[in-house]
């Protein structure tokens, strides 16, 4: 098999690299085109690996045991792609991938640093114990091999068992690949921290690694936000977070490595907190390392909707042993320089934002604790209730906005309690007035209210802080001889694109979901291409338009304006949704959320396979009607025994309205009765005695039924004379009835009750096809001659108003724009860093050295603390 | 600093005094049905349903109820504000998060457990 072979090359070449490295760090510099090399085969023998996997789930090889497992043929494209990670083997197969993608991009970078050898090397382990993981339980075993005995080798199976239906959308393709980038990119500060201690260079690293840092956390934090998205948007239990573990486990190397960010700023200030930041780092690949521990290993078994199964001892031994060498490793590492990093940084008074930055990382710490403690729990079998979670994050949203806002009227170094007061009471007014209008607008409860305080504040200050930041530097100016044409095209995109998403905002009344409609069926797209057409014209013969707005510093105020909008989101959906079951009948339209809105059910709509759409129409007071379309599905994933339940959901710009079929049922029409095989019931007021005897359901009437075909089931019961089932002469019936799952038709062949003018008629037949016995049939009675009225289909729905929702999704997207804003300031000031060690090194280096090798075991090193730069 | 580093100790003892009390008062055993009608304390209950005695799905109140036998044999009667929980009918046990009151187990939490489909025999 290519892959394995594959696999194991990787295997081999990682380890191999790791060793070569280490020798090269302890002075063998001869070695290192050979451990390049080698690094650069593992690279490319995960490819292959990657790209093998791939092409056999393309191919449909259902004789290997993964891909029996998780593929079918019924999949589309982007699933089937995405089936590539949709369980343990594969999910390690993306995180070597994305590991060795990364690679190519770390060599160089660590190159220009001198520290080539030693961050490889720790990288190249870490990459090793991926590729160990895949070897020991590789997702290119055969179904022979992986069920030695059952299955005969050679067979391959028609078609695989598929994903699990609930995962089957669009959010699996761009959710899980993020949150595995993420945790990839956290090995790269990981290696650079143990650089730093091997080497006893407690300060450059900062400077390197932090652009890496926010990335990861820029990346993780929007995957673990799609993550709440994709369960809110498809699971119908109306919530985006729930604490679970598995959830927990992405949460907790994000909130660590946030609180690093924080500190690292201040030691690149200072030069202090040392111990802070290299510990925080080892921490976040260490939560990393323990997340996938938790959700792989099944220890949650008990704990967790969505953790995997139990994997076997020997991966459960690996990823237990593996979490040890790393985090141990590390940690004995960091013990043992622990007196070297006893380094005193540049003073800085009580009041400064340095204080405030290690108050907030303290803060993020504190929430990793509980969250911690939460998720470990189950390990020594307990549990806690999810309003512990809730409980202490009170406490530490307020105290963290506060905090967050005061930082920012906060000078470096030192500042006065008057300038603190007087730079904070615009914000600190505003946030008063605002929480004020918020008890006004009914929120009573304490809790939310210093939340909602807090956020304010935080969000005021921040606001002011960036528009200060612009002040004087802000225009706009056109020139039509400035820049180049392609320039110009891009400029009049930028515009184009934004006016655009404006309008489409605005046609779309804030529903997101009829983006696509409105361009494509509505021909948006087409306006707008013209419209796209004409300002590019307009800029060619008039110039572009260009905004002078400094953006370079922004990252910080844009991330937690993001923050600040994100919790007053929270609190709106936790304190103002409100919640009602609403049972409709049919054609009926009945009243709901105090009058608010009427509620109708309006029809159903049947799609293949088996979903059921509900239309449920939604009319307002100002007599506007939508319709939100709750689905109700049956899938062989779990044998058609019960539904999958998606919500309907209607958007609005300020507010969500969220559907979800909770039951159906029939009202009115003819009387049913059910029986289990054996069991027996009287009719007609006691004068005749119904009793089921058996069911007839052959095999290629159930080939048929797959099949989507007409199938027809029989019933054979026994109609006895009075209630009493003893007597001699019971006459047997047959009842069936024909159906078709793809289009819901029923025909019901019926029989006449002997010596009546009633009918009998086979409504359903439950059969259980593990115990015949408990087969059950649902059967009618009625007068054909006077027959009574249609029964009328009813569902139950659980209604929710979803106030401001789109501020919780939106606030995480300010924050991730935040991120990135921030990334690309710090990505600069690394690079600016290293060139100016690189050019320190060629001045301070002897002539005679200048054709060795660049890697000496001592390179130049980045100045320790920066030069503080102008800023607010 | 030396002051810096005390009131940061008595913050940090603080929180950590919050966050203790929070968990004793939050925190869940794993149990059964005897020990949690003893105690009378939120427990969390694994076990299966007794198919014998079918389950009920009341959509005017909301409330579902089944009948639950624990890991240890115990069979008590549960009722859970909610809808049945998807893949009930197939799932080869059933965990509930809740109290015994008057001689019923009232669950404010249930998960199935879906028969798995990593394990098992492919004979086909």
């Amino acid at each position: 098999m290519v892959g394995s072979v594959a696999m194991g090359v990787v295997l081999a070449a990682s380890l191999v690299a790791c060793i070569l490295y280490v020798l090269v760090a302890r002075g063998r510099t001869e070695l290192l085109t050979a451990a390049r090399i080698t690094t650069h085969v593992a690279i490319w023998a995960q490819f292959v690996a990657a790209g093998t996997l791939l092409y056999l789930i393309f191919n449909y090889r259902f004789d290997i045991n993964y891909i029996y497992e998780h593929v079918s043929r019924s999949l589309s494209k982007p699933l089937l792609f995405a089936c590539f990670y949709a369980s343990q083997e594969g999910s390690f197969m993306l995180w070597a991938l994305l590991t060795a993608i990364v690679a190519i991009f770390l060599i160089p970078y660590a190159q220009r640093q001198r520290v080539e050898a030693p961050v490889m090397a720790v990288y190249l382990g870490v990459f090793g114990f991926l590729a160990l993981m895949l070897v020991a339980k590789s997702p290119f075993t055969t179904i022979y091999a992986a069920h030695p005995g059952d299955v005969m080798a050679g067979f391959i199976p028609p078609d695989g068992r598929g994903l699990n239906p609930s995962l089957e959308n669009l959010w699996i393709v761009i959710h899980p690949p993020m949150l595995f980038t993420g945790f990839t990119l956290l090995a790269v500060p990981f290696a650079f921290a143990v650089t730093g201690l091997i080497r006893k260079d407690f300060q450059g690293w900062v400077t390197t690694s932090l652009p890496w840092t926010l990335g990861a956390g820029m990346i993780l934090g929007f995957g673990i936000m799609l993550g709440g998205f994709w369960a809110y948007e498809t699971l119908g239990w109306g919530g985006y977070w729930g604490w679970d573990p598995v959830e927990n486990a992405s949460l907790l190397p994000w909130l660590i490595t946030v609180a690093g960010t924080h500190t690292m700023l201040t030691q690149k200030r200072t030069g202090g907190l040392v111990k802070t930041n290299i510990g925080m780092t080892l921490l976040a690949y260490a939560l990393v390392l323990y997340a996938s521990f938790l959700t792989r290993s099944g220890v949650l078994g008990d704990a967790s909707v969505h953790s995997f199964a139990d994997p076997g001892y020997v991966a459960f031994a690996l990823l237990l042993y593996g979490m040890i060498f790393f985090v141990g490793g590390s940690f004995a590492l960091f013990l043992w320089r622990w007196r070297a990093m006893n380094v005193r940084g540049k003073d800085y008074k009580v009041l400064s934002r340095e204080t405030a930055l290690s108050i907030g990382s303290a803060l993020l710490g504190a929430s990793t604790l509980v969250v911690f403690i939460g998720t470990s729990a189950p390990l020594i079998k307990k549990k806690v209730d999810i309003s512990f979670y809730g409980d202490l994050h009170v406490p530490i949203a307020i105290l963290m906005m506060l905090v967050n806002g005061l930082s920012l009227v906060l000078k470096w170094r030192q500042s006065g309690w008057q300038e603190m007061l007087r730079k904070g009471a615009w914000g600190f007014g505003l946030a008063l007035l605002g929480a004020i209008g918020l008890y006004f607008a009914g929120l009573d409860d304490i809790k939310f209210l210093a939340i909602g305080f807090s956020a304010l504040f935080s969000l005021f200050i921040n606001i002011e802080v960036a528009l200060n930041l612009f002040r004087g530097k802000v225009g706009v100016k056109m020139d039509a001889s400035a820049g180049s044409m392609k320039q110009k095209i891009w400029s009049a995109f930028k515009w184009s694109f934004s006016i655009g998403l404006v309008a489409l905002l605005i046609f779309s009344k804030g529903d997101y979901y009829k983006f696509g409609q409105i361009i494509v069926d509505d021909a948006g797209g087409f306006y707008w291409l013209g419209f796209f057409l004409i300002v590019t014209a307009a800029f060619m013969i008039l110039g572009a338009p260009s905004f002078r707005l400094d953006k370079r510093f922004i990252g910080a105020y844009v991330a937690h304006i993001g923050l600040g909008l994100f919790l007053l989101g929270v609190i709106a959906t936790t304190r103002y949704e409100k919640k009602e079951f609403v049972k409709l009948v049919q054609g009926k339209p009945v009243k709901a959320f105090g009058g608010k809105y009427t509620l109708s059910f309006d029809s159903t709509e049947i799609t293949p396979p088996e979903n059921y759409y509900f239309h449920v129409g939604v009319h307002d007071q100002a007599g506007n009607v939508a319709l939100a379309k709750p689905l109700w599905f049956w899938t062989a994933f779990n044998n058609h025994t019960d539904p999958i339940a998606n919500p309907g959901i209607l958007k609005y710009g300020s507010k969500d309205l969220y559907f979800t079929v909770v039951a159906t049922d029939q009202e009115g029409g003819i009387p049913h009765d059910s029986l289990v095989r054996g069991q027996a019931v009287t009719i007609l007021g006691g004068k005749k005695t119904v009793k089921f005897v058996d069911f007839d359901f052959p095999p290629e009437e159930m080939a048929k039924m797959r099949q989507q075909q007409d199938f027809r089931v029989k019933a054979r019961v026994e109609v006895f004379e009075g209630k009493d089932t003893t007597s001699a002469n019971p006459v047997p019936l047959e009842i069936s009835v024909t159906r078709n799952l793809s289009t819901g038709e029923a025909h019901q062949e019926d029989v006449v009750v002997p010596n009546t003018a009633y009918h009998l008629q086979l409504a359903e037949l439950r059969p259980d096809l593990s115990d015949r016995s408990k087969s059950k049939i649902i059967f009618a009675w009625f007068d054909k001659n006077n027959p009574p009225p249609k029964p009328v289909p009813t569902i139950t729905v659980e209604a929710f108003v979803k106030p401001f929702i789109n501020a919780v999704w939106g606030g995480i997207l300010i924050v991730v724009l935040g991120f990135y804003y921030s990334v690309l300031r710090r990505r600069r000031e690394a690079l600016v860093a290293i060139d100016r060690a690189e050019r320190a090194y060629e001045k301070s280096k002897p002539q005679s050295e200048g054709l060795k090798d660049p890697i000496a075991s001592e390179g130049a090193r980045i100045s320790p603390v920066e030069a503080p730069k102008k800023l607010s | 600093m030396k002051k810096k580093h005390i009131i940061a100790l008595v913050v940090a003892l603080l929180f950590i005094g919050v966050a203790a009390f929070a968990l004793v008062d939050n925190k869940i055993d794993y149990s059964d049905f005897a020990s949690a009608q003893n105690t009378g304390k939120r427990v969390q209950v694994s076990g299966s349903w007794v198919k014998e005695n079918n389950y009920n799905y009341d959509a005017k109140s909301n409330i579902f109820s089944f009948t639950m036998k624990d890991h240890k044999g115990n069979v008590l009667p549960v009722k859970f504000e909610g809808m049945k929980p998807n893949n009930f009918e197939t799932a080869p046990s059933v965990v509930c998060v809740g109290k015994v009151e008057n001689g019923m187990f009232m669950a404010s939490d249930i998960q199935t457990k879906c028969p798995s489909r990593y394990e098992g025999s492919n004979k086909e």
